[in-house]
Formats: C-alpha cells, sequence, structure tokens
C-alpha cells in the first residue's frame, strides 16, 4: 500500500496564547483510501475542531500548529487560496444542521452545480445539467426539485443529500462528515449512511466520521477514535475498541452505551 | 404510481411552508396597505415620466396678466406670483422631486452596501474605522448637514444628490453590517467555504442576497426622506435652480400669499406629503410582506 490519504501529526488547535486554552492536543492518526475512520467523544471533546482544522476552516483567532498531510500535500502550509482549490475538490465536507447548511435564497440545483463551476470551470448551465444527474444519483428526482426548488421546502433528509451531492460533485477523496445523520430520524439515518457507503465502494472516497452515536459507528467504521478534551484517548479497530476498551474513558462511553441498549432490549422484550 | 406517491409526500409537508417568491407577491397583494401604496406610489411616478407627453402648457413661462389666477378651465390648478401654470409646474416638480429621491437613495444604498458590507464581512480593524467613519456623518443632523454641503457646493441637482445620500448611506451601512454579521455567521456559509468558495464569492453569492431584506424595505422609506430633504433644500433656496419648478420652491414663492391665494400651498404642500406617505407605506408593506417568510432571513 502506498502513503496513506491523510496523515496527522502531532496537531495541536488553540484559541489565544495560553495552554489552557488549547482544544485539540497533541492528535496524529492516518487515514486510508475507501476507509471510514470515526471520531468519537462527547460534546466539546475538539472533535468538530478538528473536522474544521483539517479543512483549514478555523478563523483566524485559532492557532494550529502539527502537521496535516493530505495526498502529499501539507495543508498547513498552502495559502488560503490554495486551499480554495482543495476544499470542493478534494477535501469535502458535510454537517449537523442539513437545513442550515443550504443557503436559503438559492435554488439547491444551484448550489450544487456550484463546485463544479469552481472546480471544474463549468458553465453554468453545463453545471446545472450534472448537478440534476448528481441529485438523481442520492435519488432525487427532477420532479422534486422542479417542485420544492429550495431547502426550506425540502425536509431534513433531502437536504443532508443535497449536501452530500455537493460535498461529492467533483469526486473528493476525502469527506468529513461532521455529524451528519444527529439531526435526522433512524431510518433517514439508515439511508444517508447507505448512501455514504455506496459512494465510497464506488470511488474509493476516505470519510472521517465525527459523531457520537457508538451504534453507528461499530456498523460503518473501519477504525474508531476516542476523544477527550481535545486529545486522543485511544484509538484502533472496532472490535478492539469497542469489546475492549483499554482507557478508562472509552470503557464510560462503552458502558454507557451497552447499559443503554440492554435497557431498551428489556423493554423491548417486556 | 406507488413510488410517485412517496416522492410527493416527501416534500408535502415542506412545501405548505410557504412559495418562496409567490408568497411574498401573495402576501402583497393580500395587504390592503400594500395595494394602497403601491398604487399611489405607481400613479406619481407615471404622471412623472409621462409629463412631457403631456398637454400642460410651459411650466416657465411667465404671464404677467395673469398673476395668481384661482383654479378655472384655462389654468386647472391656478397661477402663480408670475402667472405661470400652477398644474404644469406641479408636474413637472414630481420629476426633480422622485429623480433625487431615487438617485440620492440609490447613492446612499450603494455605498452602505459598500461599506457596511465590507466592515461587516472583514471585521477586526476596518470595521471599526468605517464604522467610525459613519458615526461622525450620523452625528450630523441630516438637514443641516446637507444645508451645509449645499452651502459649500452650491445650488444645482448633482449637488443635491450628493448632500443627500452623504447623510443617508451611515443607515444604509450600519443596516447591513449588522444582518451581514449575523448571516456571515451561519452554516451555509462555512459550506460554501468548505465548496471551495472564496471569501469574495461567498460574500457575493450567499451572504450579500441574505441580508438584503432589511434594506429593501428601508430604501422605499429613505426614498420619501430624500424627497422630504429635496423638498426641505428647494424651500431654503439651496435646492433646485430657478426658475426650474421644485415643490419646495414652489412653497416657499407662495408663502407671502396664503390669504389671497391659499392654493399655491397647499398643492405643492399636498403633492410632497402624498408622494413621501406613499413610499413609507410601501416600505411598511414590503418589510411586513419580507418579515411572514423565513426565505431571506435578518434579524
Amino acid at each position: 500500500m502506498s502513503e496513506p490519504l491523510l496523515t496527522i501529526n502531532n496537531l495541536y488547535v488553540a484559541y489565544g496564547a495560553s495552554a489552557q486554552s488549547q482544544v485539540v492536543k497533541d492528535v496524529g492518526f492516518t487515514l486510508e483510501g475507501g476507509k471510514t475512520i470515526a471520531i468519537i467523544g462527547e460534546s466539546g471533546a475538539g472533535k468538530t475542531t478538528l473536522g474544521l482544522a483539517i479543512a483549514g476552516l478555523l478563523g483566524r483567532n485559532a492557532s494550529i500548529d502539527g502537521q496535516v498531510t493530505f495526498d502529499g500535500k501539507n495543508l498547513l502550509a498552502l495559502s488560503e487560496k490554495a486551499m480554495c482549490g482543495i476544499r470542493g475538490s478534494g477535501i469535502g465536507m458535510i454537517f449537523q444542521d442539513p437545513r442550515g447548511s443550504l443557503d436559503p435564497s438559492m435554488r439547491v440545483v444551484d448550489q450544487v452545480a456550484e463546485p463544479l463551476c469552481l472546480h471544474q470551470g463549468l458553465k453554468l448551465k453545463e453545471a446545472r445539467g450534472q448537478a440534476r444527474r448528481l441529485l438523481a444519483a442520492v435519488n432525487i428526482s427532477d420532479e422534486v426539485i422542479a417542485v420544492a426548488p429550495y431547502a426550506y421546502q425540502l425536509s431534513g433528509g433531502l437536504c443532508q443529500r443535497v449536501m452530500i451531492a455537493a460535498a461529492l460533485a467533483c469526486n473528493p477523496k476525502l469527506l468529513i462528515a461532521d455529524e451528519p445523520t444527529s439531526s435526522l430520524d433512524l431510518i433517514l439515518q439508515a439511508q444517508i449512511i447507505e448512501l455514504l457507503r455506496e459512494r465510497q465502494k464506488e470511488s474509493g472516497l476516505g470519510v472521517i466520521f465525527v459523531t457520537h452515536d457508538l451504534a453507528l459507528v461499530s456498523k460503518i467504521a473501519d477504525r474508531i477514535i476516542v476523544m477527550h478534551e481535545g486529545a486522543i484517548v485511544e484509538q484502533g479497530s472496532v472490535e478492539a475498541v469497542i469489546d475492549n476498551p483499554t482507557n478508562p474513558y472509552t470503557a464510560g462511553l462503552v458502558s454507557v452505551w451497552t447499559s443503554a441498549r440492554r435497557e431498551g432490549e428489556g423493554i423491548a422484550s417486556a | 404510481m406507488s413510488s410517485q406517491k412517496a416522492l410527493s409526500s416527501a416534500w408535502e409537508p415542506a412545501q405548505s411552508h410557504g412559495k418562496l417568491r409567490a408568497g411574498i407577491l401573495q402576501r402583497l397583494v393580500k395587504n390592503r396597505m400594500a395595494i394602497a401604496s403601491l398604487t399611489l406610489a405607481g400613479f406619481i411616478v407615471m404622471i412623472a415620466l409621462m409629463v412631457p407627453l403631456l398637454p400642460v402648457q410651459d411650466p416657465l413661462l411667465p404671464d404677467y396678466d395673469q398673476i395668481m389666477q384661482s383654479p378655472s378651465g384655462g389654468h386647472l390648478l391656478g397661477t402663480d406670483l408670475h402667472g405661470r401654470d400652477q398644474l404644469s409646474r406641479l408636474l413637472w416638480a414630481s420629476r426633480t422631486s422622485l429623480l433625487v429621491g431615487v438617485v440620492a437613495t440609490l447613492m446612499a444604498v450603494s455605498a452602505g452596501i459598500i461599506i457596511g458590507g465590507l466592515a461587516g464581512y472583514s471585521g477586526s480593524m476596518i470595521d471599526t474605522l468605517l464604522m467610525r467613519v459613519s458615526d461622525v456623518s450620523l452625528s450630523f443632523p441630516a438637514i443641516l448637514g446637507a444645508i451645509a454641503i449645499m452651502a459649500i457646493l452650491g445650488p444645482g441637482r448633482q449637488n443635491i444628490f450628493f448632500a443627500i445620500a452623504l447623510f443617508t448611506w451611515p443607515v444604509f451601512a450600519r443596516l447591513f453590517r449588522s444582518t451581514v454579521l449575523s448571516v456571515r455567521e451561519r452554516t451555509f456559509v462555512q459550506a460554501a467555504r468548505v465548496l471551495g468558495a472564496s471569501n469574495m464569492r461567498i460574500f457575493m453569492r450567499h451572504v450579500m442576497p441574505n441580508s438584503a431584506g432589511p434594506l429593501v424595505s428601508y430604501t422605499a422609506m429613505a426614498v420619501a426622506g430624500a424627497i422630504l430633504a429635496e423638498a426641505g433644500l428647494s424651500f431654503i433656496n439651496l435646492g433646485v435652480q430657478r426658475p426650474n419648478p421644485s415643490w419646495g420652491m414652489m412653497l416657499a414663492e407662495s408663502m407671502g400669499q396664503f390669504e389671497q391665494a391659499p392654493w399655491l400651498i397647499l398643492v405643492p404642500g399636498t403633492a410632497v406629503t402624498m408622494t413621501a406617505l406613499a413610499f413609507i407605506l410601501m416600505g411598511t408593506a414590503v418589510s411586513r410582506a419580507l418579515d411572514g417568510n423565513n426565505t431571506r432571513e435578518y434579524l
């Protein structure tokens, strides 16, 4: 196997100067193409910040230190202009709030077409045609977008599919999914996951899946990274981490999940 | 068939939220005040556009045999101090009023969008600097500031545009800045960035259209403000140059003749009031129509 798709070494992110304000501490991992890494941890563990740091989306008041090597390039050394070229075409990202992620005053077709115009130099008209095909690939038909062209007219699940179509429009190699299913119900969640997996199989997409849903993680991830207070406390294969957590924090997370599941089963069988 | 049904159920509940553009129009049409103000403003604008085609008399031609005639068949609204036809002067003046109202407001809106957008979107030092400049401009009472500018530049149409716009833009800049500040933090801005859009593109394509709502309704009211300001400047002889007609100037010229010829005061006074009222009500109606939808959100 050649070089991994994404290598992160000693990544630190801090807001302000003092050591207490570090929100990501000494994070390092690698991701190979076609694989899925799940990052789990409680709210405020630095998961989202980590995702944003990889995509170069942290504001000027955040200081980043370390190495993020994507596809042979050190992302932290790139200019903003070069990052604009990579975002959307090399790295895609989807967020927790699908409806909020879509511009309310722009037709969703145009939003899927936007990365095509930006990265492949297509004219808006051609890009729209291709955007329609991309939407069809995520099971949104022309009829739906003809009747409901704007994001606020679509359900959350449809919005998230539009986001996926837009994020994957230019066939990026890496997708950072920041709790993409947290705001969706279980059936939609399953559909979205299925969609992502299909795309992954087709194109060898590497996925970083940020979530706090252990049940989901155990189904989709190849590796798990457990974060706590900005640092990685444990990482390894799904079986190793869930069945044999070595870190007490991970053990706590897992036991909460399993006991909740047992309770659920108890209620179901009663 | 069943797949079609499944499809339709996917968008039906969301669709009942209301349709975007149609929604705004429907709300406007349902609102009586909106209809009334749009009709009145539309009527005034139409008249102003058509004046050169109308069979009215020369507004500048004095006739000293017929001064201060009361309304009659020959002069529907009578004649003024110099025997000029009052109706003709009134109609020609409406062109000046509307032109000043629209152009000065457009200048102010453009400046407000550029300055407010730059301040809100870039933040930091530029924001502070631009907002202090707007503070300075706001600290003058607008009409006094405009008088000072006109006194320096001298009367004339271009100078009126400038004098009015100079004291109107800060309001637009502040309004636009505040919406930009909230819109730029929304998720879809980050989503656009993650698709590779540059700062400039994000601002033009995503931030600006979503911040325009409050500006639209305030613009109509600012037109009314500019029309009143022009009337005020012309009233004190710092606006339109004689002998060209202006409502403010018509009022000023007839002040002393109120008892002999009250129509000389009432007619231009009513014109100014009705025009300003039409635009103010239009602004209110538009802002209400916009309030009722969740598409171009603003705070």
